[in-house]
């Protein structure tokens, strides 16, 4: 005892069965692993952006389940309807989990300043952080507006309390950090790429926020430097979305996800998500799957549908039909599958669109898929240098990218160099090529498209579908942003709500 | 599966439908028992049956002492106690009741828990001139406890028939480690004159593994004193008295009781796959708090202690006053920092109290009966938080039940507060609605549904300023009564506790037992519900449109109900057998029963229920789906051999 009780450091003790700050972020390899560790939060922020960026939009709607008001399924259908409150769950997550991603990659940052490794991998290792901080808060300023800048490492609770910086100063920083990353990353070496970001990320992604700014030259620019960087269309749309076409020569950024039950998988749920509520979804998905208490998310909307040009490939790709009947809780038994294309139900049963594009059955296991998600596609740059280049008055030009786009879907060119008339013609473009790929709500927004859109939307949807209340789809101005979390602003005297709420 | 709470067998009981049986007519399972229309739960009679959880459990207790007299009055008090527990845990659950249906789970996981303490006191006593005793302790102690535990799960098992993960397919696997550490120093100093007047004063200081590097020591000092008032001259002619005695105390105590690493920044595993190659990446997954230092208890206590008439009555009172500062508690903090919540050093709390215990001796010829009463008064107030001054359960509006804040006492509900229903068109037209806009007035309300009041008065009923603190779980009173009774050869002994005044929050009853959304078995009772204006049915339960539901989930005053109860808790009759020459030293046969009865108005299962168990920052008064305690009856015998 003598021996032990004169030990100073008797009850100083650190955990045996995992790192601590302190001992941690001293190699290459560490900081490697601080650096996957800071994708990981993508997936949670996709989980619930399909309701805040795509459902929040005239592309989906979900499935009626009026047996069942749990916050679970209320908060997510307002989220959708437009009725949202700064207590929605939901929608508050996207801003949770996209704070999380920033706060890892301030951790990265911060720390490799005094880290004794290679400068050579600092470069990359701090080249895709700073990718990764941009696009988490280029996804929170277009939401939410001016957000909170967090540009460090928190490491006391005083830290966490911040005021919100303004939307200016958020895009200054989106840009400095996206311009870190383009001089930082390499454009893909080889394809497949190894999924980590690129050069080409970097750069689609600051040409966005140009375009955000109506910046369309300095768009331009860099979406004219990708020619170069090596990426392509798939000969065929559906491709795209293919498993087997990870990181392909079309992606420019997915988010990477495995299926199976093994340590460390990292399934893709939302195949079944984005299907109508079963006890088993076997005819879809290839094995049983029960998601009756996932799924019923993101079903295409008529208006979605119907804005398929004729003999558009794409349509068939991106959209299936499911046949069956309701019973009386609201769950579907599938009976058939159908073409989307001129489809009519039979008598007797109901057909429910479903997303198709990312759905590859069979599944490996009831737990998910092995699906990436795209977050940035070859044909996005395209459509964004389209756009950039009609901006500019450029409208001759701007038909070259387009209708590389439209020659893929089977479409005829288009021809009309009217800068109005092009400018819905890319707009609808961008509708169909990049459907439930997230970035229907961004560009309603980029575009001041969204209150008459959405407006517009509401009116018919809500003749189509009873079952939406009165109020949805009625959005103001207010609307176009979302509210700040209520705990963010009950814990945080410093923190402001968006106007209206 | 837990037997209470959200999720457990007990609420599982409530949702499963009485119209759907639990068996196939072949005798096996049906998966879901829910009626057509409802969330479909997993039988919870074929999860009992098909879920196998056996834990094995062994604990060695050691203790070893020496103790040497150097000089006379002055010696050395050595102890050394080991502890040494394990545990193994055997589950399996068939693949008909997972809730990824047909996926069959085993699991094999150990626990090893090891902890030694040791400690030295060098004592010294004394007495001086006959009539002063002193008694001077200098001691330190130095503990540790050890912890070490794998966990292995199985999966893919082709049949429920070897419920060992040998027939599973694919096994993974994690195993962890951890310790905490004390080292005490102590010196206290006990002093007596006459046995009449005593003093102590003691110093202890505590260092612990748990506290941030910066605070791991704490220093506890206490005094007392106590007068023996019976013991005095003057109080020889009060002849009823037999003994009185006044004491006082003050003293402080540390809690280190929270995780053993939580001020540590540890670090997490988080998977992100790149083409489908799996890839761990590692990052801090708390903050860490280098400041965080030991909870302080301060405590007065002051009381007396009195015997009179031949100390067949005897009255124990004591007053207490705590003050507790630096409690420790998860912090909430905004989730823009990356993180959610902070150990953290939050505020300051109150607690002071009144208890009495009478004890009285009614009869003591052939029939004696003893009689032993205790009362107590206790309070308390939130005194200081950190900022914003509040801290809530959790970030819902369905399950916020209560919040902590200045100014009020622990626990305190929080919700909406209840008007009844919207009577007819008119009341409506003239009163705030859930949720209304402009583009939708009514919002989700409707004649016939849940109306709320208006707390802001801005004409709308909202989640975030139409709810505040709606009732106190604080009883007025508590206590407990026990009567003992013996005649001859016969005993009989009724054990009471009661508590007065305190208020339970019925969360079971809104949230799962009257949904009236139709997804779960609702009680009797709903069915009395709205159905129009001519027949609005015993008015607690609005109507069912779609649509106009989703309020009843959320916490309102509807469901805070007096939680004041009488119970006795046991009654024993029993008989000792008169023996002669016998190898038994006595024989003695009871008959008991448990929970023998509990006077109530609440309407739930127990009135004596709490989600947050012992912890009273964790909640208190909170029935979520709480099993009720079981009427116990039993029978036995004691005896003793010669």
């Amino acid at each position: 005892m003598a021996a032990v009780s004169c030990k100073k450091d008797f009850i100083q003790l650190t955990p045996e069965d995992s790192y601590t700050a302190g001992n941690f972020y001293k190699t290459e390899t560490q900081f490697q692993s601080a650096v996957i560790a800071a994708y990981a939060p993508l997936r949670d922020v996709l989980v619930n952006d399909y309701f805040t960026s795509e459902m929040h939009s005239d592309n989906t709607i979900y499935q009626p389940i009026p047996g069942n008001r749990g916050t679970a399924i209320v908060q997510r259908e307002n989220i959708s309807d437009f009725t949202n409150t700064s207590t929605n769950a939901y929608a508050n997550a996207t801003w949770e989990h996209s704070y999380t991603g920033i706060a890892r990659c301030n951790i990265v940052i911060d720390r490799l300043a005094d880290a004794s490794i290679s400068d050579s991998a600092k470069t990359v290792f701090d080249g895709q952080v700073k990718f990764l901080r941009a696009l988490n808060y280029f996804k929170l300023v277009r939401l939410y507006g001016g957000v909170p800048l967090f540009l460090h490492e928190v490491t006391k609770a005083d830290d966490a309390f911040r005021e919100r910086a303004t939307v200016a100063e958020v895009y200054d920083q989106i840009i400095a950090d996206a311009t870190d990353a383009i001089n930082e990353l390499k454009a893909p070496a080889r394809f497949p790429q190894t999924g980590e970001a690129t050069k080409g990320a970097a750069t689609l992604l600051l040409a966005e926020v140009y375009a955000v700014q109506k910046k369309w030259s300095e768009a331009e620019a860099l979406l004219n430097s990708m020619a170069t960087m090596g990426y392509d269309l798939n000969a065929d749309y559906a491709d795209a979305f293919s498993p087997a076409n990870k990181n392909g020569r079309e992606s420019v950024f997915e988010i990477q996800y495995l299926g199976g039950t093994a340590t460390g998988a990292t399934p893709d749920v939302l195949s079944f998500h984005f299907l109508p509520r079963s006890t088993d979804t076997r005819l879809l998905t290839g094995i049983s799957i029960n998601n009756t208490g996932t799924g019923g998310w993101n079903t295409p909307s008529s208006d979605l549908i119907q804005a398929f040009e004729p003999g558009d490939k794409r349509l068939d790709a991106s959209i299936g039909i499911v046949e069956g009947t309701y019973n009386a809780s609201s769950y579907f038994t599938y009976s058939a599958v159908k073409s989307v294309v001129n489809y009519t139900p039979d008598p007797g049963k109901t057909g429910v669109p479903y997303i198709k594009k990312y759905l590859h059955s069979p599944l490996p296991a009831p737990t998910g898929s092995s699906d990436d998600f795209p977050i940035y596609r070859y044909s996005d740059a395209l459509l964004l240098l389209a756009e950039a280049l009609n901006e500019q008055g450029k409208s001759g030009e701007a038909l070259v990218p387009l209708n590389r786009v439209r020659q893929r879907a089977g479409l005829p060119d288009v021809t009309t160099a009217n800068q109005s008339a092009l400018r819905s013609i890319i707009l609808h473009e961008r509708r169909v090529e990049l459907a439930f790929e997230n970035h229907r709500w961004t560009d309603l927004l980029r575009t001041d498209s969204a209150l008459a859109v959405i407006n517009a939307f509401g009116k018919v949807i809500k003749q189509e579908q009873p079952f939406l209340a009165a109020d949805a789809y009625v959005i103001d101005q207010h609307q176009l942003l979302f509210p700040v979390p209520q705990p963010e602003i009950d814990l945080n005297p410093k923190m402001v709500q968006n106007g209206g709420y | 599966m837990s037997t209470d709470g959200v999720g457990g067998f007990f609420e599982r009981f409530f949702e499963a439908s009485p119209l759907i049986s639990p068996y196939n007519p072949d005798g096996s399972y049906v998966r879901n028992v829910n009626s057509p229309g409802m969330v479909a739960y997993i039988n919870p009679l074929a999860t009992y049956k098909l879920t196998n959880d056996d834990y094995y459990t062994t604990r060695i207790l050691g203790n070893g002492y020496l103790n040497y007299e150097f000089l006379p009055g002055l010696s050395l008090k050595t102890n050394l106690a080991v502890d040494k527990g394990g545990e193994t845990r055997k589950y399996f659950q068939s693949g008909q009741v997972t809730g990824t249906q047909g996926q069959t789970t085993g699991t094999s996981s150990a626990v090893d828990n090891g902890s030694w303490t040791a400690e030295a006191n060098l004592v010294y006593n004394k007495t001086i001139a006959r009539d002063h005793d002193i008694e001077v302790l200098a001691g330190y102690s130095a503990q540790k406890f050890s912890t070490y535990s794998n966990t292995l799960t199985g999966l893919g098992f082709t049949s429920d028939d070897i419920p060992y993960l040998n027939a599973a397919t694919s096994i993974t696997g994690s195993s962890g480690a951890g310790a905490y550490s004390l080292l005490s120093g102590i010196g206290r100093i006990n002093y007596s004159f006459k046995k009449k007047y005593l003093l102590s004063a003691a110093l202890r200081r505590d260092g612990s593994s748990r506290f941030g590097i910066d605070r791991q020591w704490g220093n506890f000092p206490s005094v007392s004193a106590g007068w023996v008032v019976s013991d005095e001259k003057f109080m020889e002619k009060i002849k009823p008295v037999n003994f009185l005695k006044i004491r006082a105390s003050y003293g402080i105590t540390g809690n280190n009781f929270f995780g053993n690493y939580d001020p540590q920044a540890t670090i997490g595993t988080y998977y992100y796959n790149f083409n489908n190659e799996i890839t761990q990446g590692q990052t801090i997954n708390r903050l860490a708090n280098s400041e965080l230092r030991w909870e302080r208890n301060k405590q007065f206590d002051i009381g007396l202690e009195l015997a009179v008439l031949n100390n067949r009555i005897s009255l124990t009172y004591d007053y207490y006053h705590k003050i507790t500062d630096g409690l420790i508690q998860q912090r909430q903090i905004p989730v823009s920092s990356g993180f959610s919540q902070i150990i953290y050093n939050v505020g300051e709390l109150k607690m002071w109290g009144h208890e009495f215990t009478i004890s009285s001796k009614n009869l003591t010829g052939p029939l004696q009966w003893n009689t032993s009463l205790v009362m107590s008064f206790d309070r308390n107030l939130i005194t200081n938080l950190v900022s914003p001054g509040f801290i809530r359960r959790n970030n819902t509006v369905t399950s916020d039940y209560y919040r902590q804040q200045v100014g009020h006492h622990l626990g305190e509900f929080y919700g909406f507060v209840y008007e009844g229903l919207y009577k007819d068109a008119e009341d409506l037209a003239n009163s705030a609605k859930y949720q209304s806009t402009a583009a939708n007035p009514n919002g989700s309300s409707d004649i016939g549904t849940l109306k709320m009041k208006d707390i802001n008065g801005d004409g709308v009923i909202d989640d975030v300023n139409d709810r505040t603190f709606i009732g106190d779980p604080t009883p007025t009173f508590t206590g407990g009564l026990v009567n003992t009774f013996s005649y001859r050869h016969f005993d009989l002994n009724i054990d009471m506790t009661y508590s007065a005044g305190g208020k339970i929050l019925n969360a079971a009853k809104w949230a799962y037992q009257t949904n009236m959304d139709g997804s779960r078995v609702p009680l009797a009772a709903a069915l009395d519900h709205w159905r129009s204006v001519d027949d609005p049915g015993s008015g607690a339960y609005p109507r069912t449109k779609t649509g106009t539901t989703a309020l009843g989930r959320s916490v309102n005053s509807q469901w805070i109900e007096d939680g004041s109860y009488l119970a006795c808790k046991n009654v024993t009759l029993g008989y000792s057998m008169p023996l002669k020459n016998s190898m038994l030293a006595n024989f003695r046969i009871y008959v008991s029963v448990q929970q023998a009865f509990v006077l109530t108005g609440y309407s739930g299962m127990n009135p004596e229920v709490n989600v947050g168990g012992m912890d009273q920052t964790a909640g208190v008064g909170i029935d979520e789906n709480a099993y009720p305690i079981p009427r116990t009856f039993s029978i036995g015998i004691n005896t003793t051999f010669k």
